[in-house]
């Protein structure tokens, strides 16, 4: 066998031209692919880090069935125990995974000033533990710090289209009306500290109050507790940990992909999408394979006769075509991990800038950026291999068919 | 509140009406009559149950014939101070936090009022039994049932309401309230006979939604006079005075 591999190496330098041609498509093949791969897996990955970073966090924590009823009433049951819990995994076991985490009050109200109403999404938040998950910490404000505010009103952001619906200005007036958790009418007046965001940015409908005010206005405890992890992926495993961990029956700890399930579904239907077009390419790189080992079969059949005229076992002759092919194929994968990989790298340093920054579900995308990840360089290069190998078989089961008076008499 | 008051006021008439059995127009021309009884004033305690919370709210009110109602909030703290007026069809709370008064729009009516399970327009629905229901009167298990059913064109939201009376002091015991599929929406309950200003009268009514598993409400009257009540306790500049 191993002179048989050595005459199917060899082989790979008798037509040249050929097998650079078919090796350049194969190369060609596994550097789309892995481009493409790369930029998908970065694109989502940038979007996933846009999403998880401007409000949802990888995981959150809320009583069960607050994400399909969302309700005043439906706070986290036993938080102090929970928010110690997450503290000591955030410190101890977990330090290296756990970036952070967030208590917060959510709730719906009626916004009032100048003597125009509009509804509101309140957020209650501690902006020092919420800016280790959202980077709440790095939104422009129009405005000051509430740090910075001396005022016996506690001072609230306002999202833009509030400030201009209700024509705030900063050190203005702002009455909140709405439903206690207690069942009570909550109702009080805030001070307009500033305007958070841009004009267009997700929280423009959004107000943010002080956490421990907003749980006097509301009467009620914390809603959500938003996690943040050093990286996306692993928010499954540290989901399960949390589970193990936090046995209350009446919470529910889900991870980013189920709390926007809907943008996560989009995510993966587009995926499925992509892999289409990768197929479509490999299609194209196989059928060129095909084509110049088929060609290269036909002209060696008179040497492949006179092989099996002299007693070359069957499985032997078989095995050479694939085997010169699967040479040719880890030769240009190996040659298009090195191109590659520079490529893909350059393409997550600098990206691509778009001229118009597309927008999806309220946050602002402006770069398309690679990511170089195991499944860009390795899948492409399996399957590419794989794939090459595969339609070697056919020409290879042709000049196996054929017997060495038939294959003499070719041309 | 009226709603209380209405019925409140109604067992009143009825326990005064002498011991012959009433017939379902007499039943009803006396639930209307309970209009007569023209001012109120009444100290009393709420209490809202649900499955989350239980919150007790100490209430002062001042009625004035059917038309006129003036609540405000004694405790707690968090809501000392609100206050709601009824004129006619009109509502308004009163907040002194804010210091605003809010006209209840005609599509919050049907929400509920300060959290519990009487809704706005409980307090500010003029029902005549005479002229918009039909009604007949049973006997179930030695109990008078009175059965009333809104007449065409009349808009209500009851489908059917049956209220059940001891037929010894026709005191009543009960109230179902079913929607028009006829299925049963909530029940209130009579207990606690006391004496009001000279007047027997149930203190205590229980409010059970049916729909909503775990939630109740119940209104303890401590203090109910039959006085004089000015007319100017129902104005919009007294709904904003703290006293």
């Amino acid at each position: 066998m191993n002179a048989f591999a050595q005459i199917a190496f060899r082989n790979i330098f008798r037509q040249r031209r050929r097998s650079f041609l078919t090796g350049l498509s194969l190369w060609g093949g596994y550097v789309l692919v892995s481009l493409s791969i790369a930029l998908t897996d970065g694109t989502y990955s940038h979007m996933i880090d846009a999403f998880t970073g401007d409000r949802t966090g990888h995981i959150q924590i809320h009583q069960k069935n607050y994400l399909e009823k969302p309700s005043v009433e439906r706070m986290i049951p036993n938080q102090s125990q929970i928010l110690e819990t997450l503290q000591n995994m955030s410190t101890s076991t977990l330090n290296d995974i756990i970036k952070g985490f967030s208590p917060r009050v959510r709730a719906g109200a009626l916004a009032w000033a100048h003597d125009q109403v509009r509804p509101v999404e309140v957020w209650g938040i501690d902006p020092e533990k919420e800016s280790t998950v959202t980077r709440f910490g790095d939104k422009p404000i129009d405005g000051e710090a509430w740090s910075n505010i001396e005022t016996a009103l506690t001072p609230v952001y306002v999202g833009h289209n509030i400030r201009k619906q209700l024509k705030l200005k900063f050190g203005e007036e702002l009455i909140l009306i709405s439903q206690g958790a207690d069942g009570s009418i909550a109702n009080d007046k805030f001070f307009v500290s500033g305007t958070i965001g841009t004009e267009d940015g997700s929280d423009a409908d959004s107000l943010f109050i002080p956490l421990e005010a907003a749980k006097n206005f509301f009467s009620s405890g914390i809603h959500e507790i938003a996690v943040r992890l050093q990286h996306s992926s692993s928010a499954d495993r540290v989901r399960g940990l949390l589970v193990q961990k936090l046995t209350h029956e009446e919470i529910q700890i889900s991870t980013w992909a189920e709390v926007e399930e809907e943008f996560y579904k989009a995510m993966q239907a587009d995926r499925r999408g992509n892999e289409v077009t990768y197929i479509i390419i490999l299609i194209m790189v196989c059928v060129g394979v095909l084509n110049a080992v088929l060609m290269t079969t036909l002209e060696r059949m008179r040497e492949y006769g006179l092989m099996k005229a002299v007693g070359t076992p069957p499985v032997q002759m078989f095995m050479m075509i694939p085997l010169e092919i699967l040479f040719l194929s880890l030769f240009s994968v190996g040659l298009g991990a090195l191109t590659a990989l520079p490529i893909n790298y350059w393409f997550f340093k600098v990206g691509i800038t778009f001229e118009q920054p597309v927008e999806i579900s309220g946050i602002l995308f402006d770069r398309m950026r690679a990511e170089i990840t195991t499944s860009s360089m390795i899948i492409p290069a399996l399957v590419v291999i794989g794939m090459a190998t595969a339609v070697s078989l056919i020409p290879a089961i042709i000049a196996h068919r054929k017997t060495a008076l038939d294959a003499l008499r070719s041309v | 509140m009226k709603f209380v008051f209405t019925f409140l006021l109604s067992f009143f008439w009825i326990t005064q009406s002498g011991s012959a059995a009433p017939t379902a127009d007499q039943l009803m021309g006396r639930l209307d009559e309970l209009y007569r009884f023209d001012s109120s004033t009444a100290k009393l305690t709420m209490t809202i149950t649900t499955p989350n919370w239980i919150r007790s709210l100490k209430l002062e009110s001042w009625s004035l014939g059917q038309k006129k109602m003036f609540i405000r909030i004694l405790s707690p703290a968090r809501d000392a101070g609100v206050t709601t007026l009824r004129v006619d069809k009109n509502m308004w709370n009163f907040f002194p936090k804010i210091d605003k008064v809010i006209q209840v729009p005609p599509s919050m009516m049907m929400g509920s009022w300060m959290g519990s399970d009487f809704t706005n327009d409980d307090l500010v629905r003029e029902t005549s039994y005479k002229d918009e229901y039909d009604a007949t009167v049973s006997e179930e298990a030695g109990l008078l049932k009175l059965t009333t059913t809104p007449k065409p064109n009349v808009a209500t939201v009851w489908g059917k309401v049956v209220t059940t009376f001891d037929p010894k002091n026709l005191i009543p015991l009960g109230q179902d309230f079913f929607d028009e599929n006829g299925q049963l929406v909530r029940t209130m309950s009579f207990s606690d006979l006391k004496n009001f200003d000279g007047k027997m009268l149930p203190s205590k009514m229980t409010l059970v939604p049916k729909e909503k598993v775990g939630h109740k409400t119940e209104v303890l009257y401590e203090e109910l006079k039959f006085t004089k009540v000015s007319e100017d306790v129902f104005t919009l500049k007294n709904l904003r005075t703290t006293r």
